[in-house]
């Protein structure tokens, strides 16, 4: 968990505050558990390049384009 | 820059979690080793590094330390799934080096990309994303050719390969794809909410 949320905090650093990545955090510490739940009972992902490395690029990349269309009103 | 030199280093250490007894599903019968998966994990990385540095120094003229960074983490992204059932070197170089054809040119891509103000220039949905795809789908790949359960009449057909296993595989994989996009969603509806406070 911690470096699927590394690497979507990748994708989203220096355009985020503090309290959206504490939310960020949490809610994408619960589906990252959640897609790997779901994700274990059908394949055995033991390097981790679907539950965390997939998980964490795409998450981090929509959670990017959210914050990019979001910031634009300022 | 360090940290992909720490994340090269310690990166193989994840596959000591790997259960020694017992097979972990029904289409394997041979046994998973936590060496075979790290060692597996080194052969590829480090393939990919090299891989990545010669393609790029070929396409710009120089050594640039953008390949050397994203090489580590495209080669890792790769071999993650399918590590601990590669039981030759072969297979294992063979992997990062598709990694590290593929990384320049996402290399190339993302830096067009980057002049747009909606994308932030980390290169994280190529090299993590669509290599982690790629990495899953090759363990749909390897464990259809590595089936062992059925017996093959070898003379009829030379190259078994397990269509069932490896769609199973690949539907696991395009379900995960679409977990994930739907909890970004999900994460970016909340930082929606928060942001707009």
């Amino acid at each position: 968990m911690a470096l699927a949320l590394t690497i979507a905090f990748a994708a989203v650093v220096g355009r985020a505050g503090p309290l959206e990545i504490l939310f960020f955090v949490l809610i994408g510490g619960a589906l990252y558990e959640l897609n790997r739940q779901i994700i274990s009972t059908e394949m055995y992902d033991i390097g981790g390049s679907n539950t965390i490395f997939m998980f964490g690029g795409l998450m981090g990349t929509v959670v990017a384009f959210f914050l990019a269309f979001t910031k634009q009103k300022d | 820059m360090i940290g992909a030199a720490f994340f090269w280093v310690f990166y193989p250490c994840i596959f000591l979690d790997v259960p020694f007894t017992g097979s972990i599903a029904s289409t394997d019968t041979t046994p998973f080793l936590a060496e075979n998966g790290m060692i597996s994990a080194y052969w590829a990385i480090s393939t990919c590094v090299v891989t990545t540095l010669a393609l790029g120094a070929v396409i710009h003229g120089r050594i640039r330390i953008k390949d050397l960074m994203y090489g580590v983490f495209a080669g890792a992204a790769m071999i993650g799934t399918s590590a601990p059932l590669i039981y030759s070197p072969t297979t294992a170089i063979v992997l990062g080096m598709i990694a590290g054809l593929l990384q320049p040119i996402f290399n190339l891509i993302e830096e067009r990309m980057a002049k747009s103000k909606a994308y932030f220039s980390t290169c994280v949905p190529f090299v993590f994303g669509i290599q982690g795809l790629l990495g899953s789908l090759a363990c749909g790949v390897i464990r259809a050719i590595r089936d062992n359960t059925t017996v093959f009449n070898y003379s009829l057909d030379p190259f078994p390969f397990r269509w069932d296993v490896a769609g199973e595989f690949f539907r696991a994989c395009f379900i995960s794809f679409g977990i994930a996009l739907g909890a970004g969603a999900v994460v970016g509806f909340f930082v929606w909410i928060v942001s707009a406070q």
